[in-house]
């Protein structure tokens, strides 16, 4: 009910379908004054906020005549936004791509590292000795690079000529001088994905790509091979950076978050045009290049250094008590972001709250909770770093907070801690959506087999 | 003013205010069927429990990672084959008694005893041989019945005190399943109409709520409006169709519990016409899961993460043991099943299905608290059968029964088909379900009996799987096989989401046992 308010909302906005491009690197101006004198949120950086420039009809408009901002922002359909904004898209476009490399990044990561907390931090004398094969995929695309040579270079036994395909790619770029990881031309090879062609979307073979014989007559495991995720992750960042050649430093900043820990942190401090910023879960223009630098060598120092221009450093500077993030502050700050937006829109609306505000409210929420989590990951509580992230899962049950990048990233830091329960459900229902995520399924069933025996017999309860 | 709240809180400045006052009421499914942990069986039991005792480990519900609150310190021995563990000073039984290692050891004693008839104690009794205890320095040293990767969640049991039971043959009908007294961060209490659970201050609790009233719940709509109007402060279970209403809510957000439960209807196999597996196959084709899902669950078609999906077999699936190959039937197909009651030599005389002279009448129950999540699902599948030209009569079977009798196997000659749900956290074994029911404690939830010894070779293939791969390969088979012998009719895994007021805070919801991180609750109303 709440979707069709928006999209009608949306499209009763809809003025003469003005040039997207209008908005690029923009920052409209806004007289609206919101917050409440007590709130944590600074209501200037929120006048900055993509819902409060969008409480200008005239700007709403310049989205909502496009069916796939609609996909994106309302339906987080990201396959839809990439066909609709197709090949002309601009930025608009290079958006609607970047979100699927997103994706397919954290989904390559949950394959990858499940697999790795299984055959190598949990081995069985069984265990296939092509296994070292995903240890190194594993090694590589979480940022350790010189581990990942090291077991190439140490040499993976007895895998059959169809996982030999996969490694011996990875060999290749392992063993040059320096080191790295596969091309995505390279990858793409293997598992035949088309030319890059903006407006695309390549669908992988979902059939195991070879087998492992395991240390015990008989048995074999099948394996879909993390690089299949890789090659669509990669695909999808050229088509980005094809289709807004310009903007590639802006789309770095975007996907930092979400990067595979191997790829360089952007550096970029400058802000991200309002394309990059709208419907996400990053609030104002500053706040790509703040979570780049969180998630980079910055780490917890970016939270003082971005608070004066970023929302969400200002709100983490806010919800700090004797110096460190609490948990229950950051989640009041969400609350109030939700709120005093909320109460902004309806003011710019003449008092009246559309169906569209709550939406956009409830996507600011989460994405405070998201970021909130970061800064806590930064400081190195991995605990509230978890209860923060469990939290935003809360409250994404919505199309439009249902981020599959989002998701997959809290299924990678379960799958870190050995817990798969909540991944596997996660993953099942975004297979439904984009079943390519299909080849993530091998990894994670790994883990979680290997956990489910290992913690032993349980009764089911009634 | 949340803001002011919370700084008083992390300066310590609250807790004692919150203790002089702090009420919170939830609804729960039913009242538990015991307060004793050694013969919990409903998922009320497993959490009721958790408010009230310590299990000697136990893992983070955040980061996953093993923990323990009652001892000092754990080493493993002898190539992981003995624990040795050091209790913490200081900590009391809810009576005032000191926790004592010999209390560890009277546990594990009573759950390798014998007389202590429960299933809950299989799998301990497969991991421990022994427990020996020495009050000087506080330690115990429990022996394993071999080296395993992860012992400590061999080790998950609740810790009884031992002062409190006669011998180390614990029967059910103590007192101490009335009165129980645990070192958890509640005491509990349980009445005719409720438990209630009363913080107990001590060395490693700090319960920040002073009591929590669990009711059960009747009416699920009752329940949601109950809670929307601040009577109560949670719901334990939402079912789908109010989930809505709670989401659109500022005063209530839905949280998510990490449990694969799914739902199914036990045949009884054993005796009636319902040992024809023709006749069990006619009603599988019967059941029109799609009308039956719509008419009692709510169902949103095009809900991103549906909460409500139809299985095949005794797995969710997402799981890695589910088999994608086997699919699960959406819709009734009549034809097929009038072909297969005719192959079973049922006439249909005067719109009735009878056989060897006598109608077929299907005695079908249900365990009652089900009905909250699936509204009238009880009549609703009654009304399919009968459409099918089944006769059917129909029961709603109180939790205790079920939990005492369904599952214990007592119930075969009362019911042609029970209608129940099972819910699992990791550890997804269904061994107990369909394995044939021995003195050994093997198929100690088998509902009516079932026995087949094909289904008995695969499962003990899953027991002695040498890899993972060949444990998943065995319950493939194992899910083809029941797909296919129908001992259970399988509807759909059906999530579980609470609701809780804004109120409460610091909630964070543990798989499976629920209040593991109680002491972080606080309720700011």
């Amino acid at each position: 009910m709440l979707r069709r308010a928006f999209v009608v909302s949306l499209a009763a906005g809809l003025v003469g379908g003005a040039a997207l491009s209008a908005c690029s690197g923009e920052t409209p101006e806004t007289e609206t004054q919101v917050g409440p004198s007590d709130s944590m949120v600074n209501p200037e950086l929120l006048a900055l906020s993509w819902p409060m420039v969008t409480a200008d009809e005239a700007v709403l408009a310049t989205y909502s005549g496009q069916p796939g901002w609609l996909s994106l922002v309302t339906s987080g359909k990201i396959r839809d936004a990439v066909e609709q904004l197709g090949p002309t898209g601009g930025l608009a476009a290079a958006r609607a791509h970047a979100e699927a490399a997103a994706m397919y990044k954290q989904a390559a990561m949950l394959s990858a590292t499940s697999a790795q907390a299984t055959y190598e931090g949990s081995p069985r004398e069984t265990d296939a000795r092509g296994a070292v094969h995903l240890n190194m995929i594993g090694h590589a695309l979480n940022g350790d690079v010189a581990g990942a040579k090291a077991l190439a270079e140490a040499g993976v036994e007895d895998l059959s000529p169809e996982a030999q395909v996969f490694h011996e790619v990875w060999k290749t770029a392992l063993m040059a001088d320096p080191a790295s990881t596969p091309t995505a031309d390279a990858l793409s090879a293997v598992v035949n994905l088309p030319a890059v062609t903006v407006g695309q979307w390549p669908e992988l073979a979902l059939e195991p790509h070879y087998t492992l014989a395991e240390q015990a007559e008989g048995s074999e495991l099948s394996v879909t091979d993390p690089s299949a995720l890789m090659a669509l992750a990669l695909w999808h960042d050229a088509a980005a950076d094809i289709a807004a050649p310009e903007s590639a430093a802006a789309l770095d900043v975007f996907g930092a978050r979400y990067r595979f820990l191997y790829e360089p942190v952007p550096t970029s401090d400058a802000d991200l045009p309002m394309e990059l910023v709208f419907g996400a879960d990053m609030l104002t223009p500053a706040d790509g290049p703040f979570l780049a630098a969180l998630t980079g060598d910055a780490g917890i120092s970016a939270v003082d250094a971005w608070k004066e221009r970023s929302l969400l450093a200002s709100l983490a500077h806010a919800s700090r008590i004797d110096g460190a993030l609490s948990v229950d502050v950051a989640q009041d700050a969400a609350s109030e972001a939700r709120a005093d937006v909320l109460a902004g829109m309806s003011a710019a609306a003449g008092g009246n709250t559309l169906g569209h505000h709550r939406v956009f409210a409830d996507i600011v929420m989460v994405g405070v909770l998201r970021a909130m989590a970061l800064v806590a990951e930064a400081e190195g509580n991995h605990e509230a770093a978890g209860i923060l992230l469990i939290s935003a899962m809360e409250r994404s049950s919505a199309e439009y907070t249902a981020d599959p990048e989002a998701l997959l990233f809290l299924s990678v830091w379960d799958a870190r801690n050995r817990y798969p329960v909540r991944g596997t459900e996660i993953l099942h229902n975004l297979i439904r959506r984009y079943p390519n995520l299909e080849a993530a399924r091998f990894g994670l069933d790994a883990l979680t087999l290997r956990e489910s025996r290992a913690r032993g017999s349980q009764n089911p309860g009634l | 003013m949340r803001r002011a709240n919370t700084l008083l809180i992390a300066t310590g400045m609250m807790a004692t205010i919150l203790l002089t006052g702090s009420t919170v009421s939830y609804y729960e499914e039913s009242l538990p069927s015991t307060m004793n942990p050694l013969y919990a069986r409903s998922m009320v039991d497993y959490r009721s429990h958790e408010l009230m005792f310590d299990r000697l480990f136990f893992r983070s519900p955040i980061t996953n990672e093993v923990e323990t609150r009652i001892l000092d310190s754990y080493e493993l021995l002898e190539d992981n084959r003995k624990l040795r563990v050091v209790v913490k000073e200081g900590i009391q039984w809810h009576d005032g008694e000191d926790l004592g290692p010999n209390d560890i050891c009277f546990t594990v004693a009573a759950m390798l005893d014998p007389g202590t008839a429960s299933p809950v104690v299989k799998p301990f009794r497969e991991a421990i041989v022994s427990c020996e205890y020495n009050n000087r320095d506080r330690s115990a040293e429990i022996t394993l019945s071999r080296s395993y990767h992860n012992p400590y969640d061999r080790l998950g049991f609740a810790v009884l005190p031992e002062h409190l039971f006669p011998s180390t043959a614990v029967s059910p009908d103590l007192d101490f399943s009335h009165r129980p007294i645990g070192t958890g961060p509640m005491r509990g209490s349980k009445g005719t109409r409720g438990v209630r659970f009363t913080a107990v201050p001590n060395g490693h609790h700090n319960a920040r709520i002073e009591v929590m009233n669990l009711q059960p719940g009747g009416d699920s709509f009752v329940q949601i409006r109950t809670l929307m109007a601040s009577g109560v402060q949670g719901v334990i279970t939402v079912p789908p169709a109010l989930r809505p209403e709670v989401q659109a809510s500022d005063d209530v957000a839905l949280k998510s519990y990490d449990l694969r439960s799914w739902w199914f209807i036990a045949v009884n196999t054993t005796r009636g016409p319902l040992q024809n597996k023709k006749i069990r196959q006619a009603i599988d084709l019967s059941v029109d899961r799609t009308e039956l899902r719509k008419l009692t669950i709510g169902y949103d078609e095009n809900d991103p993460n549906p909460p409500c999906e139809f299985i095949s077999g005794p797995f969710v699936q997402s799981s890695p043991y589910y088999n994608r190959q086997v699919p699960p039937r959406d819709t009734a197909d009549k034809a097929r099943a009038e072909q297969l009651m005719t192959e079973a030599g049922a006439q249909k005389i005067a719109g009735s299905w009878v056989l060897d002279g006598d109608p077929i009448t299907l005695r079908i129950g249900m365990n009652a608290p089900l009905d909250a999540e699936a509204r009238d699902i009880l009549n609703q599948f009654g009304n399919q059968m009968q459409g099918a030209s089944f006769n059917q009569q129909v029961t709603r079977v109180s939790a205790d029964d079920w939990a005492t009798r369904a599952v214990t196997g007592s119930l075969t000659s009362e019911y042609d088909l029970l209608i129940g749900k099972w819910s699992f956290g990791l550890v997804e074994d269904v061994n107990s379900l369909f394995h044939t029911r021995s003195t050994d404690g093997k198929g100690g939830l088998n509902i009516f009996n079932y026995s087949n010894p094909e289904v008995d070779v695969i499962l003990s293939r899953y027991e002695s799987a040498r890899t993972d791969t060949e444990a998943q390969d065995a319950y493939h088979d194992l899910h083809a096989k029941l797909a296919e012998e129908l001992p259970y009719i399988f509807l759909w895994k059906l999530d579980t989401k609470s609701a809780w007021r804004n109120e409460v805070r610091g909630n964070t919801i543990s798989p499976y046992y629920y209040f593991t991180n109680f002491d972080g609750w606080r309720h700011d109303g």
